[in-house]
C-alpha cells in the first residue's frame, strides 16, 4: 500500500492539477467572447497575404480602423481577423456553414462566388454602398446583373526587366514587347551578349502559372475560353489553351532559362533575379515596387491577337458582404470609405499593392508602380485587362502546376497536351455533379 | 461491505469510462457519423447530393493517385521502426547513465516542442537548393549529395520522411524514459551480479516490460504518420513535385477544399479511420491477451 | 581486455548521442541563426552567425500584435485543455484496466481509432453545432474541442502505463476492504504519476502548437492565441517570405514551451525518480 508520504504527494499532484483547469475555466467562463452593440460595429476576416512583407494586410485594417475612428464616417471596424491562405477556406466554409462570422470576408473573384451566392452567404455589395460607387471600380464583375463584391487589391502579375542587361546587349523595348516572336529575338541578342535572357524558379510551381497566363491571354478572346476547355467544349490545341507548353518549350530549348529551373523556388528565383542573375522575370508587384527604377523597369507583355492581350495581368480581389453579417450597412458605409482617395491612398503606401478604383492618383507612386498603375488603367486600344484562371475551379491551375516544371524541363508540347486533356477528361468524368453546376455558372458569364 | 447489485457490478466499469467517452462522443462523435453519411453521397459544398451507395470508395480504389498516396503514407510509416530503435538505444544509454544524459535528455527532446507547421516552414528554408543543409554537404566536400531535396521526384518524400523522424524521436525517448522510471531498477543490478553486460541485461530485463510503450509508441506513430502529416506535405512540397508526394490525409485536404468534393473527401477520412482502427484493435487485444494470460 | 573493450564501447555511445543531438538541435541552429540576419540580404551561408546581428526581426514580430493577451489566451488553451483531457483519461484508463465490462475493448479501440480522424474533416459540422449551442468565440468552445481531440491520445497513453501496475497491490487493497474509488486514489494515481505528468505535459503542448482549433472558435481579436498571431507570417500563395522575420516568428513561438519545458523537466524528473523509487 503506497506511504503516507507518497498519499499526500498524490493529493497535492491532484489538487494542483484540479486547481490548474478549474481556474482555468473558470477564467475561460468569465473571459472571452464579444458581442457586437449598435448599428456600428462590423467585424472582418481577411486574407491576401503574398506579396511583400509578411503582415502588410494586416497593418493595413489596422491603420484604416484607426482612420475609421478619427473620421465622421457612422461605423467602427472591431475584430479584424488575419487568416492565413492556407486556413482562409476553412475559416469560411465554417461561417458559411453555420451562418455566424464576421460581416467582411475577402475572397478572390473565381468561381467560388458563385457557390457563395447559391448557398446565400453573401450579400450584393451593391446594396450597402452609396449609389455610383461602382463607376468607379475597375473591375467590376457582375453575376446575374448584381455586384457581389467590391474589387479593393489588384493582385499583378507583371514581367520586370533589368535595365543594363538590355543596354549591353542593345535591346531597345518600347511599352511592350510587340509580340513573343520580338520577346525571342531580344533574349537571343542577351544571350549572344553573355547573358542569362529569363530567370525562373518553377520549383513550386507558382510562377508555372504567371508565364502560362500571358501566353493564354495572349490569343484569348472571351473569358469563357478556358472554362469551357474545361467542359470539354472548346480543345486543348487552342493556343489559348495550351499555347504555353510551346512557349515553355521553346525556352528551354533554346537556352533562355536557368538550368536548374524546376529545382529552385519562385522565391529563390526572384532573389537570385535582384541580384542581378537574368534579364527577364515575372514578379508579383509587392517585390518589385519599391526597387531601383533605375536598375528595373516594368516591360508590358507580349502583344498578341487576344482582345485580351494586355500588358499585365490583374485579378482584382473582392471585399465581399456577408449575408449574416452583422451591420450590414455600417459595412457599407466602411467600404466607401476605403475607396475614398485618402485610403486608397493608404491601401497604396502600406501594402505595396495598387487598389482598383479610378480615384486613386498615382503621382505619388514610384516609377515602376506608375508604370504598372498605367498599364492596369490603359491597357491599350482595343484590349482587356484579366487574370485568366479567375473563373476556373482549382484543377485548372492545379493542371498547369504539374505540367508546367515539365514543360520547362523540355517535354515535348504534343505530350503535355495529351496529358492535359486526359487530366481534364477525367476530373469532368469523376465530378460530373459538379460540372453541372460549373456549367450553369459559365453560362451567366457575360 | 455490502456487495453492490449485480447490475453495478458489471456497469461500474461504464461509469469511470463515461465522462471521457462522453466528451469524446460530443467533440468527435456527432461529426463522424456525418462523415460516414458524407461518405456515401456525392456532395459537394454546392449541393447536398444524393446517396450514391459505395461509388466514392471505388472511385478512390480506381484512382492512381490514391494508391500513390497509400504508398506515400507508407514510406511515411517507416519512421515507426526507424523511431523506435532508434529510441530504444537512446533510451537504454541514457538509463544507464553517461556523462551529461541530462543535457542529451533536453536536447534531444527539443524537436518535439515547435508546432509541426513552424518547424516545417525551417525546414522548407534548410533544405532548399541553396539553403543551409547543401551547403554543408559542399562545406565538407560531400557537394555531390547535395540535392534540390524537395524539388526532385527521387528525394521528396524521403526528405520528408527525415524531417518526420526527426520530430518523432525525442517524444518516443520521453516516453521510454517515463516507462523506465517505473521499472525495478533492483532487477537490473541482479542481472548485473549475474554477469551479464548492461547491453544484455537491458535487452533481456528492461525491453520486455516496455512492450506496452512500444506497442503505443508504435500505434501513435501509425495515426501520425497516415493522419497528422498534412502539415508538412502543405508546406513542403504542396503534394509536388507533380503530385508525388500527396498522402491520404493531404488529397483529403485538397478533395474537401479545393475541389470541394466533400463526399469523396469523407470517404478518405472514413478510410483513415478503419486503418486506425484496426491497428489500434490489433495493439489493444495483443496487449489483452498478455496483460490477463 | 576488457577495459579497452568497455572503453571503445564508451565512446561508441557518446559518438552516437553526440551525432543524434547534434541532428536534433542543427535546424534549430538554422533557425536562430537566420532570425539574426537582416532582412535585406540573405546572402551568405545560413550556417554560420551573420556578423552583422540585429534585432529588428524580433521587434518587429514583438510589435505586430499584442502579445500579452495572445500569451494569456494560448495559456488558458493548453492548461484549461490538457487538465481536463487528463483528468477525464486518468479514470477512463483506470476504468478501462481495472474493470471489465461488456464492449470494453471495442470501445477502447474505437476511442484510440478517434485520433486518426484530421480535425480539418469535422471541423465544418462541428463548428455548426458549435454555433447551434451559441459557443462561437465563448472560450470554453475551444477548450471543450481540444480536450476532446486530447482525450483519445491521453486514455491510450495512461491505459498502456496503467496496465502494467501490479494486480497484486490492488488485490490487497481489495482484501483490505478499499472501495474502488480509494484504489484509484491512493493507488493508481500515485502510481501513474510519471504518466500523468508526462501526458498532461503532452497535451498541454499539443494544445499550445495548435492552429486550426482557436482559429475557427476563437476567431475575434480578444480571443487570438499566439499560433493564431503568427500564422500573419506563414508562407503566402506566391510563397513569398522574409526569412529571417519568419525564423524569428517561429523562435518566439518556441520559447515559452521551452522555458515550461525546463521547469517543468525538473518537476517531471522528480516524478519519474520518486515513481521509480518503490
Amino acid at each position: 500500500m503506497a506511504g503516507s508520504w507518497d498519499r499526500a504527494y498524490t493529493r497535492r499532484q491532484a489538487l494542483g492539477v484540479g486547481a490548474a483547469g478549474a481556474g482555468a475555466f473558470y477564467l475561460a467562463a468569465c473571459g472571452g467572447g464579444s458581442s457586437s452593440s449598435g448599428g456600428r460595429d462590423v467585424a472582418a476576416v481577411f486574407d491576401f497575404e503574398y506579396a511583400g512583407k509578411p503582415g502588410s494586410m494586416n497593418r493595413y485594417w489596422k491603420a484604416l480602423r484607426d482612420r475609421l475612428e478619427q473620421s465622421d464616417v457612422d461605423a467602427r471596424l472591431t475584430d479584424l481577423a488575419f487568416v492565413n491562405y492556407a486556413n482562409m477556406e476553412a475559416r469560411i466554409n465554417s461561417n458559411h456553414a453555420a451562418r455566424r462570422g464576421p460581416t467582411f470576408e475577402t475572397w478572390f473573384p473565381n468561381w467560388f462566388i458563385y457557390e457563395f451566392i447559391t448557398q446565400n452567404a453573401v450579400s450584393p455589395v451593391q446594396d450597402y454602398v452609396r449609389d455610383g460607387a461602382t463607376d468607379d471600380w475597375l473591375f467590376a464583375t457582375q453575376i446575374d446583373g448584381k455586384y457581389w463584391g467590391m474589387p479593393f487589391y489588384a493582385e499583378q502579375s507583371l514581367l520586370i526587366a533589368n535595365k543594363q542587361h538590355l543596354r549591353k546587349a542593345g535591346v531597345e523595348i518600347g511599352d511592350r514587347l510587340e509580340s513573343w516572336d520580338a520577346f525571342m529575338d531580344a533574349c537571343a541578342r542577351i544571350k549572344r551578349s553573355g547573358e542569362l535572357p529569363v530567370m525562373i524558379g518553377a520549383g513550386d510551381s507558382f510562377a508555372c502559372d504567371k508565364w502560362a497566363l500571358a501566353s493564354s491571354m495572349e490569343y484569348m478572346q472571351s473569358v469563357k475560353q478556358l472554362p469551357l476547355n474545361l467542359l470539354g467544349e472548346l480543345p486543348t490545341d487552342e493556343p489559348v489553351v495550351s499555347g504555353w507548353m510551346d512557349h515553355f518549350n521553346q525556352l528551354h530549348r533554346d537556352g533562355y532559362i536557368n538550368d536548374d529551373v524546376t529545382k529552385i523556388t519562385e522565391a529563390q528565383s526572384l532573389d537570385r533575379f535582384l541580384a542581378g542573375e537574368g534579364a527577364f522575370a515575372m514578379l508579383y508587384p509587392g517585390i518589385i515596387f519599391d526597387k531601383d527604377p533605375e536598375q528595373f523597369r516594368v516591360v508590358g507583355y507580349w502583344n498578341g491577337p487576344g482582345r485580351y492581350a494586355a500588358p499585365i495581368a490583374v485579378s482584382g480581389n473582392l471585399l465581399l458582404i456577408t449575408s449574416y453579417g452583422e451591420n450590414k450597412e455600417a459595412a457599407g458605409r466602411i467600404a466607401d470609405f476605403m475607396q475614398e482617395p485618402e485610403q486608397l491612398q493608404l491601401f497604396a503606401k502600406i501594402t505595396g499593392e495598387l487598389p482598383c478604383n479610378r480615384n486613386f492618383d498615382p503621382s505619388d507612386l514610384g516609377e515602376l508602380e506608375r508604370t504598372a498603375w498605367q498599364q492596369m488603367t490603359n491597357p491599350g486600344p482595343g484590349k482587356v485587362v484579366t487574370w485568366p484562371r479567375d473563373r476556373m475551379p482549382t484543377v485548372g491551375v492545379d493542371v498547369v502546376f504539374e505540367l508546367g516544371p515539365k514543360a520547362f524541363d523540355g517535354e515535348s508540347p504534343a505530350a503535355l497536351r495529351k496529358a492535359f486533356t486526359e487530366r481534364l477528361a477525367r476530373y469532368r468524368e469523376q465530378n460530373s455533379a459538379q460540372m453541372e453546376v460549373y456549367r450553369q455558372y459559365v453560362d451567366t458569364i457575360e | 461491505m455490502s456487495g453492490p447489485s449485480a447490475l453495478l457490478r458489471r456497469t461500474r466499469g461504464w461509469l469511470w469510462v463515461l465522462p471521457a467517452v462522453a466528451l469524446v462522443g460530443f467533440v468527435l462523435g456527432f461529426p463522424i457519423v456525418k462523415v460516414l453519411q458524407y461518405s456515401l453521397t456525392d456532395r459537394t459544398t454546392f449541393l447536398d447530393g444524393s446517396f450514391v451507395g459505395l461509388d466514392n470508395y471505388s472511385q478512390l480504389f480506381h484512382d492512381e493517385l490514391f494508391w500513390r498516396a497509400v504508398k506515400n503514407n507508407l514510406i511515411l510509416l517507416l519512421s515507426v521502426p526507424l523511431s523506435i530503435a532508434l529510441a530504444l538505444a537512446i533510451t537504454g544509454i541514457l538509463y544507464r547513465g553517461v556523462r551529461g544524459s541530462r543535457i542529451y535528455e533536453l536536447v534531444i527532446f527539443l524537436p518535439f516542442l515547435p508546432a509541426i507547421a513552424s518547424i516545417a516552414v525551417v525546414f522548407l528554408y534548410l533544405l532548399s537548393d541553396g539553403g543551409p543543409l547543401n551547403d554543408l554537404l559542399r562545406g565538407v566536400g560531400l557537394g555531390g549529395l547535395a540535392h534540390a531535396w524537395l524539388r526532385e521526384q527521387e528525394t521528396a518524400i524521403w526528405s520528408i520522411l527525415g524531417v518526420v523522424l526527426w520530430k518523432r524521436i525525442g517524444f518516443t525517448v520521453l516516453l521510454f524514459m517515463a516507462r523506465m522510471a517505473s521499472i525495478d531498477r533492483t532487477q537490473f543490478d541482479a542481472a548485473a551480479v549475474d554477469g551479464a553486460s548492461w547491453g544484455r541485461a537491458y535487452w533481456q530485463v528492461a525491453v520486455p516490460q516496455m512492450r506496452g510503450i512500444i506497442g503505443l509508441a508504435a500505434v501513435l506513430g501509425f495515426i501520425e504518420a497516415f493522419s497528422w502529416t498534412f502539415a508538412y506535405i502543405a508546406i513542403l512540397t504542396q503534394g509536388g513535385p507533380d503530385r508525388s508526394t500527396y498522402t491520404l490525409e493531404y488529397l483529403l485536404y485538397k478533395l474537401q477544399f479545393d475541389q470541394r468534393l466533400v463526399g469523396l473527401a469523407a470517404a478518405v477520412a472514413v478510410l483513415l479511420l478503419l486503418s486506425a482502427v484496426i491497428i489500434a484493435a490489433y495493439r489493444v487485444y495483443r496487449g489483452q491477451r498478455e496483460a490477463f494470460a | 581486455m576488457r577495459a579497452a573493450r568497455r572503453l571503445a564501447a564508451r565512446a561508441g555511445e557518446h559518438g552516437f548521442l553526440l551525432a543524434v543531438a547534434l541532428v536534433s538541435l542543427f535546424p534549430l541552429y538554422v533557425m536562430l541563426v537566420a532570425s539574426f540576419q537582416r532582412a535585406t540580404s540573405l546572402s551568405g551561408s545560413g550556417l554560420l552567425p551573420t556578423l552583422d546581428p540585429t534585432f529588428e526581426n524580433y521587434t518587429e514580430v514583438w510589435n505586430e500584435f499584442g502579445f500579452d493577451r495572445m500569451f494569456v489566451n494560448s495559456t488558458i488553451l493548453s492548461l484549461s485543455s490538457a487538465a481536463i483531457a487528463v483528468l477525464l483519461a486518468a479514470g477512463a484508463a483506470y476504468g478501462f484496466t481495472r474493470f471489465r465490462f461488456a464492449g470494453r475493448g471495442v470501445l477502447l479501440v474505437v476511442l484510440i481509432g478517434t485520433m486518426a480522424i484530421p480535425p480539418i474533416v469535422v471541423i465544418v459540422p462541428l463548428f455548426v453545432m458549435m454555433s447551434d449551442l451559441g459557443l462561437v468565440n465563448e472560450m470554453s468552445s475551444a477548450i471543450i474541442v481540444q480536450a476532446g481531440l486530447n482525450i483519445p491520445f491521453a486514455t491510450f497513453l495512461l491505459f498502456t502505463y496503467m496496465r502494467d501496475l501490479p494486480d497484486e497491490l490492488f488485490e490487497a487493497a481489495e482484501v483490505d476492504g478499499a472501495s474502488r474509488w480509494r484504489q484509484f486514489v491512493e493507488i493508481a494515481l500515485p502510481m501513474s504519476v510519471p504518466a500523468l505528468v508526462t501526458t498532461m505535459v503532452i497535451c498541454a503542448m499539443y494544445a499550445w502548437n495548435e492552429l486550426l482549433i482557436p482559429l475557427i472558435f476563437w476567431q475575434t481579436e480578444q480571443l487570438a492565441t499566439l499560433m493564431v498571431g503568427l500564422a500573419v507570417l506563414a508562407p503566402g500563395r506566391s510563397g513569398a517570405q522574409d526569412i529571417p522575420l519568419l525564423m524569428a516568428g517561429v523562435t518566439i513561438s518556441v520559447l515559452p514551451l521551452l522555458v515550461v519545458f525546463l521547469i517543468g523537466r525538473r518537476a517531471l524528473v522528480r516524478g519519474l525518480v520518486e515513481g521509480g523509487e518503490r
